[in-house]
């Protein structure tokens, strides 16, 4: 949980309580609470299908939820639509403008839509957008990158508070997606808040300062990207034999590490992966010398993979460096879905895949950890050995 | 709501299909003037213009009557479909287009957003109208030098009069239907199926409204099957408030052997008018209500 969610003052740009959407007896959204702070950049993430979408349409009112209410600036969208659409712009879905309407007609319909008559506004909304040279041509010609930047001009006209941006790199050819980048950063820049939605991990991890998982319509993890990714880091240490016990005493009281336990050969040492060299010293003082530090920082799609029970499929995802076979935790058995090849590949080489992280990051009270024992969700699957057995130490990968 | 409509008005006004038919009045005029110019300068005798009432309808006589009976009446069907293709277009388009979502998390409420749309709509056929009475009064005017009618003083006065309530009528219930036009496309988010339901209605409401006529107005006579009556009653029941019914006692001469002497104009008018209100207040209704999911 972070802290600055529960105790701070300030009121969320965005709050959902309990948000859910039924459809028949499919719940798309289910009891999603978010919590989105000014000046954040937040990212919405999960997979195809995941309610993301869903979540974005209850929040602007365009579908009433089940149950449950989504509040922005503090009020209801429900009954309070008017106010909070006035600071609020979004996109949702593929960028949608009229066809048959020239770039500059369209921002003249959208600046009447919004009650902006200011053409010296509308002007400067396209030059920042770099469409001022196409502003004659119709929409209907336009690439999706350029659709993409109109549509954003156009939501610029109102001076928002808060954008909504819907899967905005979809579709976009890497520079594209380079741009809508760069864009939400000085979105950001100047004192707005994003809440963007994408399946895209790398994406989210390059712009976003606060993020929400969602899968099968539940949010199973929340919190600022740093801390939920420092949550999950580590250091594994390999000292001689002899010395084993004594560097987990030595270990065990440091102020910066989370705990200090024993894996196989290994000792892992949570929240500590930036600070091998302290560790380095701090056991060279008991005179204990490890043969092996190895640091272990998460990922966002590493992270994301682990709390959403993913296998990572072969090719598409080699291991970063120093994310190599490590031992697993006997006494923390990993309760999802190991990770392997998907049915039907040949086993990769060992040592190929990188092994579940140690333990679950839960953003909140009551939010389903690792397990995916969260409400609605089928149960975890069967427990399967991940190039051998992923229970056992790390001289069963060898 | 100014600014919306200025929204609206810019959308459809770069569209074709909407500028030709909003300009069709003009066209119309333009064919039939011409070819009546061909034939006049190849020497075809017109004969003489008709001086009384051109037919069952209150349109008055002379050029501006035969005018009228031309371009309001004649080719009233046509403003008609292009009024109801448009109803249809302007509710189901932002679907089409993909725009619904954009347009309904704008500040703007729904409520307000359809109210424009409708508001477009009257526009449209405001403008219609317009179009209609300046080709009438053109076509008029030209006449009398085609026919060589003169000065046909107090009878030209006469007919200008009634034609423009005939044409206030006619396009009151063209935007009636394309009201209609508009709620059905709102509700099912197609262009077809709203001008196929509209067909259908017209044609149920027409059927029933001439029953109801012949009937109230003694021209059914007795010699019908038994069967029959328990319809023909429930059809002089409800055809004083049907469309086609009310547009019938306010546009045909009161010698017009269908007029019904006992429903008073004000009814007919009163019915168009609850028709027109309850159609706008359904399109809103739905659309206020709907999850935008597209």
């Amino acid at each position: 949980m972070n802290p600055d969610l529960s105790t701070s003052s300030v009121t969320p740009i965005v709050s959902t309580e309990a948000l859910s959407k039924r459809y028949r007896n499919n719940f798309v959204v289910n009891q999603a609470n978010l919590k989105v702070m000014p000046g954040d950049v937040f990212g919405l993430l999960g997979p195809n299908g995941a309610g993301k979408t869903t979540i974005i349409r209850m929040m602007l009112g365009l579908v009433r939820p089940t149950s449950g209410r989504a509040l922005l600036f503090g009020s209801d969208i429900a009954t309070d639509r008017k106010r909070i659409l006035a600071k609020t712009s979004a996109i949702v879905e593929a960028p949608s403008l009229y066809p048959h309407l020239s770039g500059w007609d369209n921002m003249k319909v959208m600046a009447y839509t919004a009650g902006v008559t200011d053409e010296t506004r509308m002007r400067q909304a396209l030059g920042q957008m770099g469409l001022s040279d196409r502003a004659r041509d119709k929409f209907q010609t336009y690439s999706l990158g350029m659709k993409q930047r109109l549509c954003i001009a156009a939501a610029l006209l109102t001076d928002p508070q808060l954008i909504i941006l819907d899967e905005p790199t979809n579709g976009l050819d890497p520079a594209g997606i380079q741009s809508i980048r760069e864009l939400i950063k000085s979105l950001a820049a100047q004192g707005r808040t994003v809440f963007l939605s994408s399946h895209l991990l790398n994406e989210v991890q390059q712009v976003c300062n606060r993020v929400a998982i969602i899968e099968r319509g539940t949010i199973i993890s929340q919190g600022l990207v740093e801390e939920m990714l420092a949550s999950q880091n580590n250091i594994q240490l390999r000292v001689p034999a002899e010395d084993f016990e004594k560097a987990i005493e030595t270990l065990q009281g440091l102020e910066y590490a989370r705990s200090a336990r024993p894996a196989g050969e290994y000792i892992v040492v949570d929240g500590a992966a930036s600070r091998g060299a302290e560790l380095n010293r701090t056991l060279a003082e008991a005179g204990i010398y490890p043969s092996e530090i190895i640091p272990r920082h998460l990922t966002l799609e590493e992270f994301f993979l682990s709390v959403t029970n993913r296998s990572v499929p072969p090719g598409a995802y080699p291991p970063p460096p120093g994310y190599g076979p490590v031992p697993y935790p006997a006494q923390q058995p990993y309760q999802g879905q190991a990770w392997g090849p998907p049915p039907g590949y040949p086993p990769p080489p060992p040592g190929y895949y990188p092994q579940p992280p140690m333990g679950g990051y839960s953003g909140q009270p009551g939010q389903p950890g690792l397990n995916g024992d969260f409400p609605g969700s089928p149960p975890p699957p069967e427990q399967s050995p991940v190039n051998g057995d992923s229970q056992k130490g790390p001289e069963n990968h060898a | 709501m100014l600014n919306l409509l200025r929204a609206e008005i810019l959308k459809y006004s770069r569209l074709k299909l909407i500028l030709f038919i909003a300009f069709s009045p003009v066209l119309i005029t333009l064919l039939v003037v011409g070819a009546m110019l061909i034939l006049k300068v190849a020497g075809v005798d017109f004969g003489n213009i008709p001086v009384g009432g051109v037919g069952l309808l209150e349109i008055g006589g002379g050029t501006f009557g035969l005018a009228a009976n031309i371009i309001i009446v004649g080719v009233n069907g046509i403003y008609l479909i292009g009024l109801v293709i448009t109803g249809a277009m302007v509710g189901s388009n932002e679907y089409g287009w993909h725009t619904i979502k954009m347009l309904a998390t704008r500040e703007a409420s729904r409520p307000r957003l359809m109210l424009s749309k409708t508001l477009f709509l009257l526009t449209m056929a405001v403008f219609m109208a317009g179009m209609a009475a300046l080709c009438w009064l053109f076509m008029g005017l030209l006449f009398k030098a085609i026919y060589d009618a003169g000065d046909t003083g107090n009878l030209d006065g006469d007919a200008i009069g009634k034609g423009l309530l005939y044409l206030l009528f006619s396009f009151g219930v063209n935007f009636l239907w394309s009201s209609m036009a508009m709620f059905l496309a709102v509700r099912f988010k197609s262009v077809v199926v709203a001008i196929i339901f509209y067909f259908i209605v017209n044609t149920l409401d027409g059927i029933v409204s001439s029953l109801g006529e012949a009937a109230l107005s003694g021209q059914l006579g007795t010699n019908f099957p038994n069967w029959l009556e328990p319809l023909i009653n429930v059809a002089k029941f409800i055809s004083p408030f049907l469309v086609n019914f009310s547009l019938n006692q306010l546009t045909v001469t009161p010698t017009n052997r269908n007029f019904v002497e006992s429903v008073p104009a004000v009814q007919s008018i009163l019915v168009l008018l609850a028709w027109i209100g309850l159609y706008i207040w359904a399109a809103v209704a739905v659309f206020r209500r709907r999850d935008i999911t597209e």
